[in-house]
Order: structure tokens, then C-alpha cells, then sequence
């Protein structure tokens, strides 16, 4: 286990190497320079001192040296300065990640109890009338897209009702508040950003659960089960549930970079302060270095999820094992 | 009589077809006997087994009609909690396939345990586990901790079947149901198993419903016979008589078909055509499009289970007897 671990880790590395490689290509085909913003917008910008500015920026130089230049500076877990505002990528990173992991936590955990209860629910109850509710929520689920759900509600419970707030996290006086009234601030800026990723991530997942946990409710081990004199709740929980886990790990191995990437779109829209509006707002601004810095990272934990993925098969089927 | 089966039909439902796996099928078996039922693949012989401890699910099969007594209480219309409390305690089965049957994320200890616990009051670990223990060398196998720790796939195939049979036995069931339980593993194993089961049958002084398409086994093995042939028994009596001189036309080709020594080149003999299509039935004799007896008559009289005292047996042949 452990040889195979190391193993696995090492070949982590060339994967992550072929990421970034890609990930810098792509920015470099994007339209448009980092400088354009300070540069082309000021009327008052010399050539000159635009030439300047792209040295100062080592732009001038062909991208695969910048390339190289950058993997150099990584090599020493230094990802650079933000072009934007001079500002250490890794500082930028830090603070958005907690403000991210907290939504993406809160609504996972959600996605991933509900879902896995419908999705139960629904397979053992096959046909009844729950089945046929849960089948028609995750078609809307499916359907409804999310940005567009959120505006909706945020129209309703924002403005219509003006019950909940719409953006952000905290509110303009957060400071003056005592613990238990910070607490419930934040929690009502996250009720709408919550259930509206919640509601479209259940749908998949819950579907997935009742297919998964269909499938293992016809097997013979199943069968036996009943046969043994098992209240149908052993059966379910204990015979069927742990097999019908395995295919769910999976996902949850692909969630996991989810967890810590945000959603772009999503934290757009609520301008929740998280890793996802960073991101955005370094592609709209060309801001490489915070691009690179988020997109290493995400893809290191892609790979690190679908490794841990692995590794819990392992634990929740006891007929893999690694060598 | 430990197990009276009076009149039971079954049909299954696929789309829009009706099968109708079992009409009218009746059965008898006493304390410490052993009743073979024997027919082809699909003639409704896992239905019959099935049905006694009602594990066909509700959304694939119904039995239309019929009643089962074990000990005099009928099981069909029992409450669900009642039949629960008989499965695996006073009626227990086994399965034809044991590495399917068995949960394989379950250690094989465990899952003998939940058939022992489900039915017991507390009882102390470690009474449990020198019960599994006691069970296991009862069913002749060596390296009991080993097996108690293992899952099923770390275990060859008899041994699967063993733990099956030790895990069916462990709250000593008046009725073994054993559905075809050697077919799954090779020949030198089936010996064994039976010879087990023989043997353990006449310790623990239980009833066995063999159910099989093997004659060999019944002859060897079984004091009752019930042929059974699309989902109706067209003979049913002593196993050596039948055996010695089949009354039923089916019967007879089925016996007739059988492998022996004193084959030499000449070709095997068949039953020409196929087992009838469950869900449009032949009219008048189910056997009559194969029987190489059938007359005129054949095609539209439905020949009734009767009693040819002659030959100490039942019979749905209006021609019989033919000797």
C-alpha cells in the first residue's frame, strides 16, 4: 500500500507538469495583455513607458522562457506577484480560500446527506409516489441553471420579500457585532448561495445514489440478506448501502477540487468574496501569475482527490487491494 | 406435515407480458424428509422456493393464488414482521451461487452473526463467537479463524458454500430450502456438500427441499420427487419409483435423455422443441407440442394432477398409465 502510494504520488508530478504547461498556452492564446488595462485605457501611457511597463513584467520576452521562468520560481513554491496590485499570489490565494472552503463545505456536506437519503429513499421505494417527486426535482435540478435560479432568488428573498441579503458574506457593520450575532449574519448571507448550489448539485447526485443503490438491491447478497430474517432497514443500511457507496466515492474524489476551486460563475453572481470571483476577476484583468497560482492548485487537487478517491475504495471494498 | 403448498400460482410481470411462472402447484413434505424438485431451467423450480419465504419483490412478481402451511400456519397472508421472524430462523436456504450470494464487503463471520443476532436476545460477544466458531467446524471447516476474518472472495468456492450452509443452520430451521446448491461448484465439491448436508440433515433432523435439475443428486439424495415442467408438477411420488418407471411422458423423455454408461455412438436422445413460452400458453397439455404420446385429445382437454394409485403417485396425464 504504502510503495504504491509513492508510486502514485511521483506520477503526480509529470501529470501537474503537463497541466500548467497547457494552462499557460491557453492564457497565452487568450486575446489581450495584462498591460492593456493600465496601458491602452490611459490616453496619457507614452509608448515608452509601455515598453517599459511589459519589460518591467518580463513580457517581452517569448512565452515558453516565461514559461520556464515561472516553473523556476514555483520550483521554490514562490508563484509570484499579482500584475494587478503587486500583491504575493499566495497572499491573494490564503484569503479567499476560507471564505470559499466554508460555502463549498456547508453546501456539500448538504448535497452529499440529502442526496444519498433521497437517492436511498427513493431506489427502496422504488415506483411510489416519493420516487416519481424525487424523479421530477431532478429533472428540474438538471434543467434549471444555476445562475439563473440564483438571480430568481435572490429577486424574491433579496428585494420582493427583502428577507435575506444578496451579496457577499458579511455585512457593512460585521465589526461592531458580538460572536453570536456574526455568526448569524453570515449564516443568512449564506442561506441563499447554500441552497441554490445545493439544489442543483442534489439533483445528480441523488439521482446517481438511486441508480447505484438499484442496481445493488437486485443482487443475490441482497437476497440473502432477506432470506437471513433482516429487518428491511438492516438491509438496506447495512447489506445494500455499503455497496452502493463504492461508485458514490468517486464523486466525491471529483468534488473535492470543487471544494477548494469555487465556482467561477456562481461566485460572480452572489459576489461571494471566494477563490471562484478571484479567478474570474484574474482572467477578465490577465492577471497571469494569480491565473497560474489558482489553476496549479485546482489541478493539484483535482489529482489529489482522485487519488484519495482511490485510496477509500480501497477501504469500502475489501476485494481491491494495491500492490 | 411440516410444509403443505396447496394450489400456489405465481405470475411474473415483464412490461406488458404475463408470465405465469407457477399454476397450481401443490406440495407436501414431512419432518426429516427430503423432497426433490426436479425440472428444466425456467420451469418455475426458484419461484417455488422463493415464494415459501415470499422473497419474489412486490414490483416483479404476485402470487395470484394458493396457500403455503408451515406447521400449520399459513405464510402468504402472514404479516410481514411474522415471516420475517421465520425466515433464516425456522426456514432457512441457500443459493444456488454461493460467491453472489454472499455480501462481499461483509467479513463471513459477520454475516453469519446477523443471522444469529437477529433472532436471539443479546447475547455476549463472546458466546457469539465461539458459536460461529462451533458452526463453522460443524460444516467441516478447517482454519475457522481464518474464515470467520475473511470476505468471500479470499475463500475458494466450497467453502463459500459451506459458510452458506453454516450461516442457514446457525438458528437450527425445522425446513431447509437448498436451491441447487452444488450446481455452481465442481464436481469432487458437489459430492462433498451433498454428503455434508446428508449428513448434518440426519444430526439436526431437518427437512430438506432439494430443488435441481440434476437427477443423479435426487436419486442419491431424496426419499420425495415432484417433476416439475412449466411451472406445473406433471409427477409427483416416491423418488426410486419414479425413477424406476416414470409414468409422465415427460417424465420419461427427461430420464431417457439423461447421459449413461452403456451409450456408445449412438446419438443422445432429445426432447424435441423448446420449454413452453410462459407468457402465451400452449392450449389443452402444456407438454403436448413435445410429447411423443400426444393425441388429437391432447391439444384441448388441460389434464388434471390426479392420483394413479396403481403406480402410488400423482400424475397430470390422461393417458396414463402406459405400461
Amino acid at each position: 500500500m504504502a510503495s504504491y502510494l509513492f508510486k502514485r504520488l511521483l506520477t503526480l508530478l509529470p501529470l501537474l507538469l503537463g497541466i500548467t504547461f497547457l494552462t499557460f498556452l491557453i492564457m497565452q492564446l487568450a486575446p489581450g495583455k495584462p498591460t492593456d488595462l493600465i496601458t491602452d485605457l490611459n490616453a496619457k501611457m507614452s509608448l515608452e513607458a509601455k515598453q517599459k511597463l511589459t519589460k518591467l513584467y518580463g513580457l517581452d520576452r517569448p512565452w515558453p522562457i516565461q514559461y520556464w521562468e515561472w516553473l523556476k520560481r514555483l520550483s521554490k513554491f514562490d508563484f509570484g506577484k499579482s500584475f494587478k496590485d503587486d500583491r504575493p499570489v499566495i497572499h491573494k490565494i490564503l484569503e479567499r480560500l476560507p471564505a470559499t472552503l466554508l460555502l463549498n463545505f456547508l453546501s456539500l456536506s448538504l448535497i452529499f446527506t440529502l442526496a444519498i437519503l433521497i437517492g436511498m429513499t427513493a431506489a427502496a421505494k422504488k415506483g411510489a409516489l416519493f420516487d416519481k417527486l424525487t424523479t421530477l426535482f431532478v429533472y428540474l435540478g438538471f434543467s434549471i441553471p444555476t445562475f439563473w435560479l440564483a438571480l430568481l432568488l435572490m429577486i424574491l428573498f433579496g428585494l420582493k420579500i427583502g428577507l435575506l441579503p444578496i451579496s457577499g458574506l458579511r455585512s457593512l457593520n460585521f465589526e461592531e457585532l458580538n460572536f453570536l450575532q456574526k455568526a448569524w449574519d453570515m449564516l443568512q448571507h449564506l442561506l441563499l448561495p447554500v441552497s441554490v448550489m445545493a439544489l442543483t448539485g442534489l439533483a445528480a447526485l441523488a439521482r446517481y445514489t438511486r441508480s447505484s443503490m438499484l442496481e445493488v438491491l437486485h443482487q443475490d447478497y441482497i437476497r440473502t440478506a432477506r432470506a437471513k430474517g433482516l429487518k428491511e432497514r438492516e438491509v438496506i443500511f447495512k447489506h445494500a448501502f455499503k455497496n452502493a457507496l463504492i461508485p458514490i466515492i468517486t464523486l466525491l474524489g471529483l468534488m473535492l477540487p470543487e471544494l477548494i476551486g469555487g465556482s467561477f460563475i456562481f461566485e460572480t453572481i452572489f459576489a461571494y468574496p471566494g477563490m471562484g470571483r478571484l479567478g474570474f476577476e484574474a482572467i477578465m484583468s490577465r492577471d497571469y501569475p494569480v491565473l497560474m497560482g489558482i489553476g496549479t492548485m485546482v489541478a493539484f487537487l483535482t489529482l489529489l482527490g482522485n487519488l484519495l478517491a482511490d485510496m477509500l475504495y480501497a477501504l469500502a471494498d475489501p476485494r481491491i487491494r494495491y500492490k | 406435515m411440516l410444509l403443505e403448498i396447496k394450489n400456489l400460482s405465481l405470475q411474473y410481470v415483464r412490461g406488458k407480458k404475463i408470465i405465469s411462472a407457477l399454476r397450481d402447484v401443490s406440495l407436501t413434505l414431512d419432518k426429516e424428509e427430503t423432497l426433490g424438485l426436479v425440472g428444466e431451467s425456467g420451469c418455475g423450480k426458484s419461484s417455488v422456493a422463493h415464494s415459501i419465504l415470499r422473497l419474489i419483490p412486490a414490483n416483479e412478481g404476485k402470487i395470484t393464488h394458493g396457500e403455503i402451511f408451515f406447521e400449520g400456519k399459513e405464510l402468504l397472508q402472514m404479516e410481514p414482521e411474522k415471516i420475517r421472524q421465520i425466515r433464516g430462523k425456522e426456514i432457512a436456504i441457500i443459493f444456488q451461487d454461493p460467491f453472489t450470494s454472499l455480501n462481499p464487503v461483509i467479513p463471513i463471520g459477520k454475516q453469519i452473526e446477523e443471522n444469529i443476532l437477529t433472532h436471539s436476545l443479546k447475547t455476549s460477544s463472546l458466546q457469539l463467537k465461539e458459536k460461529i466458531f462451533s458452526l463453522l467446524e460443524e460444516v467441516q471447516l478447517k482454519e475457522t479463524e481464518r474464515i470467520y476474518n475473511s470476505y468471500p472472495h479470499q475463500i475458494s468456492g466450497g467453502q463459500r458454500q459451506r459458510a452458506m450452509i453454516a450461516m442457514a443452520l446457525a438458528n437450527r430451521p425445522k425446513l431447509l430450502i437448498c436451491d441447487e446448491p452444488t450446481t455452481a461448484l465442481d464436481v469432487t465439491v458437489q459430492k462433498e456438500i451433498m454428503e455434508l448436508l446428508m449428513k448434518l440433515q440426519k444430526n439436526l433432523k431437518i427437512s430438506i427441499l432439494f430443488i435441481t435439475h440434476h437427477f443423479g443428486l435426487i436419486g442419491l439424495y431424496t426419499q420425495k420427487l415432484a417433476v416439475l415442467y412449466g411451472g406445473e408438477i406433471v409427477e409427483e411420488g416416491s423418488t426410486q419409483e419414479i425413477l424406476k418407471n416414470p409414468q409422465h411422458p415427460y417424465t420419461q423423455s427427461l430420464l431417457k435423455s439423461l447421459p449413461r454408461k452403456s451409450f456408445k455412438k449412438e446419438k443422445l436422445p432429445v426432447i424435441p422443441g423448446s420449454p413452453p413460452d410462459l407468457s402465451s400458453l400452449p392450449s389443452g397439455c402444456i407438454f403436448h407440442p413435445r410429447c411423443p404420446k400426444a393425441i388429437e385429445e391432447c391439444k384441448k382437454k388441460v389434464p388434471l394432477l390426479r392420483e394413479l394409485k396403481k403406480f402410488n403417485r400423482k400424475i397430470s396425464c390422461d393417458l396414463a398409465p402406459f405400461s
